[in-house]
């Protein structure tokens, strides 16, 4: 065992003593033993299989409890300790601990039998305790549903192969699979997303996780079943009364012998899990055509994805993963266990209480872990709880249940440990004379927490979506009909101004050029005749000859827009993304637009702030400083300067790349079908970033930061709050 | 039918003590804590209301008996009885009970009880906690719910704190059971077996709590294991087994009935988790500890303060410094094997070094006639028969020369509080429960009833005297006892242990003042030194012996100079032992004083004052402005203090309720 700090007293000696001392008990003949662990760490656990009940003891305990078989008196087992064990025995306190929990437990056959009421006050005790759970510390409540012991045992003949090498091989073949079907059709996963959590969809997701869920736990139960144990329940819990959430009591494996064993009971949830959800991927990824068998095979994959990475497999939250960590690397009871270690370090060396006494911890490493365990569950656990309850509050259709849920929350998880530290800290005997150091290092740390967290500014900014656009952008329009006869560039092509783009062909156009050629020549021939004739044929004649003179240049002019300019130096966009030589042939109407050429030596961004933080960004004090991070772009982020700002929200998306649908973060408004409407009302801001890295093209995607002074984190989340609560308020 | 040779042979007043099987009630945890405490608190509601209009009945109704003649009152109350056995909990049949126990009173001792003192009656018999004022006359009202009780016929119990008080209260007390048709007895030290069974047999029995809890231990060791109905008729059954049989015959209880605690909060609360222990020599051998705490105490002398060891007084422990570790392993080489690690032979060793330098004689035990005798810290007396535990006993027997007794090995234990829930009603009286209501309510489900004075107290209480150092406040106490003096007026000082009591004593005695002095150690002359307490010019300096209990009556030139001046030399870690030393000024409405001496050196402030505010004192020139910041850092010390013994009265018993019910049927 590892020593962390030197104990300064033991308890050798019990005033209780003589109650045991002369007694002769014994293990009683029911109580089952399994020894855990390995060389170094070696535990014992005692099992009442009658009431279901566990006791953990250490290897001298167990070594004391051996020597008692019912001749030997408690007083002449401890000597025998004492002689054999030195140092390491148990103490008096301990044993006397020891026996009485046991015959607590009913676990002691002694030379008088058990009394009666003391086995119906431990049945009484174990109902009551059963019962206790069910209500499960106020926020949730479980109901147990059906026994499938009857079940299992006439299934073990399936499930023994299930939980096989074979199995094994056959669960990574299916797993391999259903991977490869994800992997080949990347592409469809995110298009389909938005369809299968839509609203109306809810219903079916809800049933498929309840049905997922279940399967789960089933395969807790099938694992407990396969490898020689009990499983008696599987029920509903209601978390925070309200979500179903199916569980399995697989508690039967705590005594199983072999670690491998208990992480597999622990796992066999996941197993099931994944299995069925790579089944489904295979199926999803064999059926292309939209369709019930497509949107649910989607919903399991998606469903079990997550509750796997978030809850199941994450050992911070005491679910599948948790057991699986704690039996890995042999600890059992690792959350209660960091804990007091926690515990005991604060007390030890930050209030310099030195009579506590070090929770055992038997190496480096275990010290270690359960370390960072316990530094690390706390905050993850209340993140998590956070996250629940913000998503909660953010939709009005559950915004009751989030207001109780972080109430409660509020309460269990922030106010009662406050108040139950501060009583500690006012009127624990432990921290008699130490109180002074214990409060002062107490309030150092709170005092640096608030010069933290309200006093030193911190780098506060508000994000938009926008896209790169050009400033500028000439629209290429014929001014003439004709058939496109010759494409002279291709989208995307640079060109300068006056370079032509297009060609088109009008044998009308031509041949009344032509036309009036010829009238122009006879009218100069009709203007020579005149000037000897007479003076008034003379004017007659140069009106005519000025007429076709205009008619002439008109006819020029005409056959010269056939070839279709740039206006200004740029880059060809065609709208619709459709490329130029598909106009070749097409007959184009003067005043159609072919073509844009865009601006790009002159780009903005153009980007769509929320309504939240507008007035954050622009009403109180402008932002200090624009920085983006562009889409294709290599390197580092990119300065900018606001230009001007639209005076009025609108909801328009203005490119559909920008939607949640194509990837982006604006929600389209669900009710809109051409989802072109978006949810959040949107004020368009227009900025001029310092330079455009080379290469990008107009319609990247730009991610703006406005960064605003610096400001401690307390006033920014109170700003949140409040933005919330008023929204809350207006609607 | 069985015929008379196989009669029973235990005789009937048995069978209540075999039928009650003494079920515990389990230790609460968790959530159901304050489950318990919440319905607790709307519980005490109900039960603390008092009820004007029925005291009001209860007085005309005694008064209509003044003019009965003896035989007629005689008859009356035999009548009361019978319409009292039959309808305990009938509200007028108590009434007209209580009427007929105010007019016995009132002829046995020619006092009327007050109307106040029947609030408190009717309370006790609701199963309640009566706080009734100091001075107030707890002794008579307590003979209404007693007499109640004993018409039962299963015996009621009057318990105390000393047997000095049982004896008085019984004489005070005598007649007016007598007109009732009550028997009562008292036990008390060295009586032999069958008085005392006699005295249990009484209807009603005064006692010091400690009789009755040894002789219900030493009963058990004489009874079966069991002792249950059951077994009892096994063994009619089985004729073989007459040897057994005898138990009946020498126990000398007859079953834990009514129990009325005579300052509960003492017995009820501060004793609470205290263990009688009965030791023999049969119990020795499965001690295992003697030998080694012997060895340990003769070993302790050979180590010296700062350089072997260290001591904390704030915590109350020793610790050894390394040279003393390897003095320690050195010398292990040569003792028994137990002490070769150096986890338990540091243990026993730094208990027996903490119980030479922690234990002070004159403070906290006292040697007479060459026996270590531990001192009560609430209530100043010395308790013969009683040992510490786990060694300390011995190092301290060691310290003082003394032969180094061997440690009886337990072989019947109870703790008070253990015992007093084994009756099957209890009510209780005292002068300072409020303090307490909580902690009587979790244990013994007793809720605390607040009675007002009958008279307006109008003894003054002027803010406390502060002062930096213990001498400074020793030497003005001189010169208020010589100015109180001058003008006539009986003075108590009151000190926390008899090493102070003695040094004031001497100090007065330099200034010319014989004061009588009553402590522990002079406890033989405690009668007479009270009786005059009170008269004129009288100045008596007593440890917290002169608290409980003590009536210091006034005669009539010390109330005409102002009534008697309790001085205290320090605060108390509880509060109710201020008040009780307090509430001995100033009774029934006479006029008299209470104020308190107090220094920073004091041991209440050394132990539990936050160090700041200690600091902020120093600063302050002696002789505080106000009465807010002359007491601040007393309250909050005594608040933190109560806090801690409270504290650790609830571990204890936490521990014990736990143990006691997993190893209920191991007996004992």
């Amino acid at each position: 065992m590892l020593t962390l700090f030197r104990e300064d007293a033991a308890h050798s000696f019990s005033d209780l003593w003589y109650r045991v001392g002369a007694t002769r008990p014994a293990l009683a003949t029911h109580a089952v033993v399994t020894r855990q662990g390995r060389d170094d760490r070696v535990s014992y656990v005692v099992e009442d299989p009658a009431a279901g009940q566990f006791y953990r003891l250490t290897e001298a305990a167990y070594y004391f409890l051996g020597m008692l078989d019912g001749r030997r008196s408690v007083d002449d087992a401890w000597q025998a300790c004492n002689v054999q064990l030195g140092d390491d025995a148990p103490t008096q306190r301990e044993c006397v601990d020891l026996l009485a929990k046991l015959q607590l437990f009913g676990l002691l056959a002694g030379d008088q039998p058990l009394s009666p009421d003391m086995v119906e006050r431990r049945r009484r005790e174990a109902v009551k305790k059963r019962r206790k759970k069910r209500l499960g510390m106020g926020m949730s409540l479980t109901i147990p549903v059906v026994n499938p012991e009857p079940f299992l045992v006439r299934a073990e003949y399936l499930l023994r192969p299930i939980f096989s090498r074979w199995g094994l091989v056959a669960y990574l073949a299916v797993l391999v699979m259903g991977l490869y079907a994800l992997a080949t059709h990347w592409r469809d996963l995110g298009t389909q997303l938005n369809q299968v959590i839509a609203p109306s969809n809810l219903w079916l997701l809800g049933l498929v996780f309840v049905l997922l869920r279940a399967w789960h736990e089933l395969g807790h139960a099938a694992a407990v079943k396969a490898l020689g144990g009990r499983c008696t329940e599987i029920g509903l819990m209601l978390i925070a009364f309200v979500f179903p959430f199916p569980y399995c009591d697989a508690s039967d494996s705590w005594r199983f012998p072999r670690a491998r064993d208990r992480i597999i009971v622990a796992s066999g949830g996941m197993l099931f899990e994944t299995f069925v959800a790579a089944i489904a991927a295979v199926v999803w990824a064999a059926t292309p055509e939209p369709g019930p068998v497509r949107t649910v095979c989607y919903s399991v994959m998606l469903l079990s994805g997550l509750t796997t990475i978030l809850f199941n497999i994450n050992p911070l939250l005491r679910y599948d993963g948790y057991y699986i960590l704690a039996d890995m690397a042999g600890i059992p009871n690792m959350w209660q266990r960091s804990r007091d270690l926690l515990t005991f370090l604060t007390e030890r060396l930050a209030f310099g209480v030195r009579d506590t006494k070090a929770p055992p911890v038997w190496s480096r490493s275990e010290f270690s872990l359960l370390l960072a365990y316990g530094l690390a569950s706390t905050p993850y656990r209340l993140f998590v709880m956070v996250a629940i309850v913000s998503i909660l509050l953010s939709r009005d259709e559950y915004l009751g249940l989030g207001v109780l849920v972080g109430a409660v929350a509020l309460v269990m998880w922030v106010l009662y440990p406050i108040g139950k530290g501060a009583a500690h800290l006012i009127l624990s005997p432990k921290l008699t004379g130490r109180r002074a150091r214990a409060m002062g290092v107490t309030a150092l740390v709170l005092l640096a927490l608030i010069v933290l967290l309200g006093v030193m500014p911190a780098p506060a900014s508000s994000v938009a979506t926008g896209t790169l656009e050009p400033r500028r952008e000439s629209p290429v329009r014929s001014e003439v009909d004709g058939f496109v006869a010759q494409v002279h560039a291709r989208a995307g092509q640079r060109v300068e101004a006056g370079e032509i783009l297009l060609t088109l062909a009008n044998p009308d156009l031509e041949a009344s050029l032509r036309a009036s050629e010829s009238d122009l020549a006879a009218s100069e021939v009709a203007l020579d005749a005149a000037l000897a004739i007479s003076p008034s044929e003379l004017l007659l004649a140069r009106t005519r000859h000025a007429a076709t003179l205009s008619q002439v240049e008109l006819a020029r002019a005409q056959v010269a827009a056939l070839k279709i300019r740039a206006v200004i130096p740029g880059v060809v966009v065609i709208p619709g993304g459709a490329r130029l030589d598909d106009a070749l042939g097409m007959y184009l109407r003067a005043g159609e637009l072919i073509a844009l050429v865009a601006g790009v030596d002159d780009m903005v961004v153009r980007a769509s702030i929320d309504d939240h933080d507008q007035p954050h960004v622009f009403r109180e004090g402008s932002p200090v400083g624009v920085r983006m991070r562009l889409r294709g772009a290599a390197g580092d982020e990119v300065g900018g300067w606001i230009d001007r700002m639209a005076p009025a929200a609108s909801r328009e998306i203005r490119r559909s790349s920008l939607s949640t649908d194509a990837g982006g973060e604006l929600t389209p408004d669900p009710t809109d079908p051409k989802r072109g409407t978006s949810l959040r009302p949107l004020f368009l801001v227009e900025i001029t970033p310092e330079f455009v890295p080379a290469g990008l093209q107009p319609g990247a995607r730009a991610r703006v930061k406005f960064v605003m002074p610096a400001e401690p984190l307390l006033s920014q989340w109170w700003r949140r709050l409040s933005q919330y609560l008023t929204e809350r308020v207006r609607r | 039918m069985p015929d008379a040779a196989h009669r029973p042979s235990v005789d009937r007043r048995l069978w209540s003590f075999l039928a009650a099987p003494g079920e515990r009630r389990e230790p609460l945890r968790g959530a159901d804590v304050f489950g318990a405490r919440a319905s607790g608190f709307a519980a005490r509601a109900r039960a603390r209301r008092l009820d004007p209009a029925r005291v009001e009945r209860i007085l005309s109704l005694g008064a209509a008996l003044r003019d009965h003649s003896a035989a007629a009152f005689a008859s009356h109350v035999e009548g009361v009885r019978e319409l009292a056995v039959l309808r305990h909990d009938d509200v007028d049949a108590v009434d007209r009970a209580f009427a007929a126990g105010f007019e016995a009173v009132r002829r046995a001792t020619a006092l009327s009880l007050h109307p106040v003192q029947v609030h408190a009656a009717l309370a006790m018999s609701r199963g309640c906690c009566a706080e009734l004022a100091t001075g107030e006359g707890k002794t008579i009202t307590a003979i209404l719910p007693a007499a109640l009780d004993a018409w039962q016929g299963r015996g009621v119990h009057v318990l105390t704190v000393n047997d000095y008080l049982a004896q008085r209260d019984a004489e005070t007390t005598k007649e007016a059971y007598r007109l009732l048709g009550v028997r009562v007895g008292v036990l008390s030290d060295g009586m032999p077996p069958p008085e005392r069974r006699a005295a249990y047999n009484a209807d009603v029995t005064y006692a010091a709590d400690k009789q009755v809890i040894f002789d219900y231990l030493r009963d058990r060791l004489v009874s079966p294991l069991a002792p249950r109905l059951a077994g009892l008729l096994l063994s009619e059954l089985a004729p073989e087994a007459k040897e057994k049989d005898r138990w009946g015959e020498r126990v000398v209880q007859r079953g834990l009935y009514s129990a009325i605690v005579d300052e509960a909060d003492s017995i009820l609360v501060d004793e609470a988790v205290t263990p009688a222990i009965i030791s023999s020599a049969k119990g020795q051998a499965e001690a295992g500890g003697a030998e080694h705490f012997r060895l340990a105490a003769m070993l302790a002398d050979r180590f010296e303060e700062g350089r072997d060891y260290t001591i904390d007084h704030v915590q109350r422990r020793v610790r050894l410094t390394p040279v003393g570790r390897a003095a320690l392993a050195t010398m292990a080489a040569h003792l028994p094997a137990f002490w070769a690690g150096p986890r338990r032979s540091e243990e026993l060793l730094t208990t027996a070094i903490g119980a030479r330098v922690l234990y002070m004689r004159g403070r906290d035990y006292l040697v007479r006639d060459g026996e270590v005798l531990i001192v009560d810290r609430s209530t100043g007396r010395a308790l013969p028969g009683r040992q510490w535990q786990l060694g300390i006993h011995q190092a301290v027997e060691a310290k003082e020369g003394l032969p180094v007794s061997a440690d009886s090995g337990p072989v019947a234990r109870i703790s008070y509080r253990g015992f007093i829930q084994r009756y099957r009603r209890v009510s209780g009286m005292t002068g300072t429960a409020a303090e307490v209501a909580h902690e009587l309510w979790e244990a013994y489900q007793l809720p605390v009833v607040r009675v007002p004075t009958h008279k307006p107290v109008v003894r003054e209480e002027p803010p406390d005297q502060v002062f930096h150092t213990r001498q400074e406040k020793l030497e003005a106490l001189a010169v208020r006892v010589e100015q109180e003096h001058a003008r006539e007026r009986p003075v108590l000082v009151g000190a926390w242990d008899i090493a102070t009591s003695e040094q004031i004593a001497a100090m007065l005695a330099a200034r010319g003042i014989q004061a009588s002095v009553l402590n522990a150690s002079r406890e033989a002359d405690e009668a007479a030194i009270v009786a005059r307490a009170g008269e004129a010019g009288a100045v008596t300096v007593a440890t917290n012996m002169a608290g409980r209990g003590t009536d210091i009556r006034l005669s009539p030139e010390a109330r005409e100079a102002g009534g008697l001046v309790v001085l205290a030399t320090e605060r108390h870690d509880e509060r109710r032992v201020d008040r009780q030393l307090f509430g001995r000024a100033g009774r029934q409405g006479d006029p008299g004083m209470a104020q308190a001496y107090v220094s920073l050196e004091d041991r209440l402030i050394q132990r539990h004052g936050p160090r700041v505010l200690v600091w902020l004192y120093r600063l302050v020139p002696p002789g505080a402005p106000s009465r807010l910041c002359a007491s601040l850092l007393w309250r909050v010390a005594q608040h933190l203090a109560s806090a801690r013994w409270r504290t650790i009265r609830a571990e204890v018993a936490k521990a014990d309720d736990w143990f006691e019910m997993a190893m209920h049927n191991v007996a004992r």
